[in-house]
C-alpha cells in the first residue's frame, strides 16, 4: 500500500496537523517501522514505533521528496532510534520475555489450533532465521526487504559503504539459503559471528 | 513489494537468492514468507494510541508525557543540585565556618584526596588568659599572640600559666615571675628590668641560658599596664 498521487497533499495537510494525514501516512508505514523494529530486537518495539512517529511529525518541516525519499527518511528516523534503544538496553538488565508478535500469536484468537500452530512455528522459524545473522546483516535484509530500498540507500542508513553492504547482504541471503536447504545445513554451515559496529 | 516502486529490487534479491539456491521459486518463495512475517499488522487500540501522540505533540499544546525526557529532566536536575551543594559546602569548609565536627568530616575526607581543608580550631573554645599584665593598654583580647595563622602550631596557645624559662625573647613572660631570680651569668639585666614587675610577684625559676630577657620584657608589659 503506498500513498501514490496523493502523497504531496498528505505531506501538506500533515504539516498542518491534521489527523486524518497523520493516519494515512503511520498506516502506510507503521507495519514497515514496526517490523523492522520487531526483527532487529528493539526491547518495546510498539513503544518506539510511537517515538518514531512523533519524531516524524515533529520534523516534517524539514523535509522536502518525494514519497520515496519520505519512506527512506522514516526508516532512518527508525534505525536511528533502534540504536538508541540498544545503547539504553545495553545499560539495563535484559528483558526475558518472549517477543511480542510470538506473545500475541500464543494469545486465544477465533482461528483453529491447527493454524494457530503453523503460524506460531512459522513466526518461530522466521526468528530463527533471522537470530542466525548478525544485526548488521539482519539490518540489511530488513531493509532491503520490509523498506524495498536499493543498496545506495540501506548504505546511507547505516552509515556503511556500499560494498560493505553488498557483502553483508549477500552473507545473509547464504544463511537464508542453508535454511532452506534444510536446518542440518544450517546447523552445520553457520558463518561465525561478526559483531556489527554500530 | 513490487507493487511500490522498486520491483526490480525485489527481483535483484531474488535472483541473488536463486544463485545460492538453484530454484527461482522456492527462493522468490522464502522471500515473500519472509516479507509476510516481517511485516507487522498494528492492534486498532495501538494505533489510536499513538495517533493521539502525534496529534499532541504537533498541538497547541505540546507538552507530552515523554517519560525519557522527563527522566533525564530528573537527572540534570538532580546533577545540579548536587554540584551546587558541594560547591557551597566546600566554599564553607574552605572558609572554615562549618560547625566542628562538620568542619573535621569535611576535611578529613578531602584531605584523603590532597584536598586541604582547615580543620576546626579548637583555640576558638579556650578562654583567653585573664591575668592583669597580660594585656598591655589598648590591647583587645583578639590581640593575644593566640592569634596565629591557621595551621600554625602555638606552643603557647592555652598555656597561660607556663613556666618561666619557655618564654621565648619578645613573649610576654610570665606573670608569677620574680625579679632577680635569673641564672647566673646575666643576672644585671634580669634584675634591672624586673624590677618594674609587680609586687606580689615570686620568686621564679627561671631556667638557665637566657632567662633574664623572657623575664624582664614580660613583667615589663605588665607593669605598663597598670
Amino acid at each position: 500500500m503506498a500513498i501514490g498521487d496523493r502523497f504531496e497533499e498528505v505531506l501538506a495537510a500533515a504539516r498542518l496537523g491534521e489527523r486524518g494525514a497523520f493516519e494515512t501516512i503511520y498506516r502506510d508505514l507503521a507495519p514497515l517501522v514496526l517490523g523492522y523494529l520487531r526483527s532487529n530486537r528493539a526491547r518495546d518495539p510498539e513503544d518506539l514505533t510511537s517515538e518514531v512517529f512523533i519524531a516524524v511529525v515533529r520534523n516534517l518541516g524539514s523535509f522536502t521528496g518525494n514519497e520515496k525519499s519520505f519512506r527512506s527518511w522514516v526508516l532512518t528516523i527508525t534505525h536511528r532510534r533502534l540504536i538508541d534503544d540498544f545503547r539504553h538496553q545495553s545499560r539495563r538488565p535484559e528483558d526475558p520475555t518472549l517477543p511480542d508478535d510470538v506473545q500475541a500469536r500464543m494469545e486465544p484468537t477465533d482461528e483453529t489450533p491447527e493454524t494457530e500452530v503453523l503460524d506460531l512455528l512459522a513466526t518461530q522459524s522466521v526468528h530463527h532465521i533471522l537470530d542466525s545473522l548478525t544485526e548488521d546483516q539482519r539490518a540489511v535484509i530488513t531493509l532491503r526487504i520490509l523498506g524495498d530500498m536499493p543498496i545506495k540507500e540501506v548504505a546511507a542508513i547505516l552509515d556503511k559503504p556500499e560494498t560493505a553492504v553488498k557483502s553483508l547482504q549477500h552473507r545473509a541471503l547464504a544463511t537464508l539459503a542453508r535454511h532452506l536447504e534444510g536446518p542440518e545445513e544450517s546447523a552445520t554451515h553457520q558463518y561465525p559471528p561478526d559483531r556489527p559496529g554500530r | 513489494m513490487s507493487d511500490r516502486d522498486g520491483p526490480e529490487r525485489a527481483d535483484e534479491l531474488v535472483d541473488e537468492l536463486t544463485e545460492l539456491v538453484g530454484d527461482p521459486e522456492a527462493a522468490r518463495r522464502a522471500l515473500d514468507e519472509l516479507r509476510e512475517h516481517l511485516v507487522a499488522p498494528l492492534d486498532t487500540d495501538v494505533t489510536n494510541h499513538h495517533l493521539d501522540a502525534m496529534v499532541a505533540a504537533t498541538g497547541p499544546n505540546t507538552d507530552v508525557i515523554d517519560l525519557r525526557s522527563r527522566r533525564a529532566r530528573r537527572a540534570i536536575t538532580g546533577t545540579v543540585i548536587g554540584a551546587l551543594a558541594l560547591v557551597g559546602t566546600g566554599g564553607l569548609a574552605a572558609a572554615g565556618h562549618l560547625p566542628g565536627p562538620v568542619q573535621d568530616t569535611v576535611s578529613r575526607i578531602a584531605g584523603a584526596i590532597a584536598i586541604d581543608i582547615p580543620r576546626s580550631t579548637p583555640g576558638d573554645t579556650v578562654e583567653p588568659p585573664t591575668t592583669p599584665g597580660d594585656t598591655a593598654p589598648g590591647r583587645s583580647v583578639d590581640d593575644h599572640p593566640r592569634d596565629t595563622a591557621p595551621g600554625r602550631v602555638d606552643g603557647d596557645r592555652g598555656r597561660p600559666d607556663s613556666v618561666p624559662g619557655d618564654t621565648a625573647p619578645g613573649q610576654q613572660g610570665p606573670p608569677d615571675s620574680v625579679p632577680g631570680d635569673t641564672a647566673p651569668g646575666q643576672p644585671g639585666q634580669g634584675q634591672g628590668q624586673g624590677q618594674q614587675g609587680p609586687p606580689d610577684s615570686v620568686p621564679g625559676d627561671t631556667a638557665p641560658g637566657q632567662p633574664g630577657q623572657g623575664q624582664g620584657q614580660g613583667q615589663g608589659q605588665g607593669s605598663g599596664n597598670r
